[in-house]
């Protein structure tokens, strides 16, 4: 295994699903549910709620909330492309990490495919009932 | 009554266009009469999509003459927002089959495409009740306000505001109005006391001391 390939699934692994990882289901425009990686444990990742953005109107910097979440490919059975529709459900409070809140991967802003490294980052909306 | 104590046409006709569209307001939109700094998205979600509307232009020439006409020009903003939607609850039961999933899936209705019909939805109800014929005179004297128009309308980018999806947009009303201007000099001029001596010196030097023969020149105004 190079270093490429180790850092795609045990480097990955450690930094994305170790004790900072937290639960996440998918289920793919064909209604398949992903909740395992590929040894059958909950699927994890890591969910980020802020980012460092900056206000458009004074340049200064600002704390966005908008959720982030990076997995790591190996782990999934099917990777999400760009334009498809999935649901994405993780916990919106990392201390309460059962209760996972359902979110959308739409067209509005394609996934982060780290094809260099392996990961891919998701960038969930929110949805209400219709 | 001086000029600066009354309204002017400008101001009597920002007041009717917020009454008018308040009128139709109900349960469609919020009508905003002044220019807001800020505001949280959740203000223009779903109906409470919201239309800022001010007084924002005119010319006005040096008040010669009592009554001239003049365009005045009211800025609106339009907002909407909406969130992406779909059928939650199906996605969210543990017992929903891999078709009810993917149907749920199917049915997303996307925020950016909601927020943007909810958004030329809005300015159709605007233009529709600002140039309908039946209000031309906007609650005023007839023939005060003429030649209504809408123009300069921009649609701007839609913003994702966290849960929702944002779309803003303006355009500039105008029309011609008859401006009574009044200045501010006093409509009625204060006059001074006047003293009635009660002598009156002759151009001989005798003093009259009869004061209803005392007569003062006074200019009407």
């Amino acid at each position: 295994m190079n270093i490429r390939e180790h850092i795609a699934t045990a480097g990955l692994r450690t930094s994305l699903e170790g004790n900072f990882g937290l639960p996440v289901v998918l289920i793919d425009p064909e209604g398949a549910i992903i909740n395992t990686n590929e040894d059958g444990d909950t699927l994890k990742g890591q969910v980020l709620y802020d980012r460092i953005g900056e206000d458009p109107e004074t340049g200064d910097e600002i704390v966005v909330h908008e959720n982030q979440v990076t997995i790591r490919k190996t782990a999934l059975s099917r990777i999400p492309l760009a334009g498809e529709i999935w649901k994405i459900a993780f916990p919106l409070d990392p201390s309460a990490p059962d209760t996972l809140t359902t979110h959308l991967l739409t067209g509005t802003r394609a996934p982060i495919d780290g094809g260099s490294i392996g990961f891919i980052k998701i960038f969930p909306g929110e949805v209400s009932q219709i | 009554m001086s000029g600066i104590d009354n309204q002017m046409v400008y101001e009597q006709l920002r007041d009717s266009i917020l009454v008018l569209l308040g009128a139709y307001a109900a349960n469609r939109f919020r009508v905003v009469g002044f220019q807001k700094k800020t505001s949280d998205v959740a203000e223009h979600e779903g109906l409470v999509r919201s239309v800022q509307i001010f007084f924002s232009e005119e010319d006005a020439d040096i008040f010669d003459i009592k009554e001239r006409e003049s365009e005045v020009v009211f800025q609106i903003e339009y907002t909407a927002a909406e969130p992406n939607q779909a059928d939650v609850a199906t996605l969210d039961d543990l017992n929903s089959t891999p078709a009810q999933y993917a149907s749920a899936l199917a049915g997303v209705q996307e925020g950016e495409d909601l927020a943007n019909k909810s958004f030329d939805e809005l300015r159709r109800m605007i233009i529709q009740i600002l140039l309908d014929p039946a209000n031309k005179d906007f609650g005023l004297d007839e023939y005060t306000v003429s030649s209504p128009r809408m123009r300069n309308f921009r649609k701007n980018g839609v913003l994702n505001r966290g849960s929702v999806f944002e779309v803003t947009g303006s355009e500039r009303f105008s029309a011609k109005v008859t401006e009574t201007f009044a200045g501010v000099t006093p409509t009625a001029a204060v006059q001074p006391a006047i003293s009635v001596a009660s002598e009156f010196v002759e151009e001989s030097g005798d003093i009259e001391d009869n004061p209803s023969k005392i007569s003062i020149d006074v200019d009407t105004i």
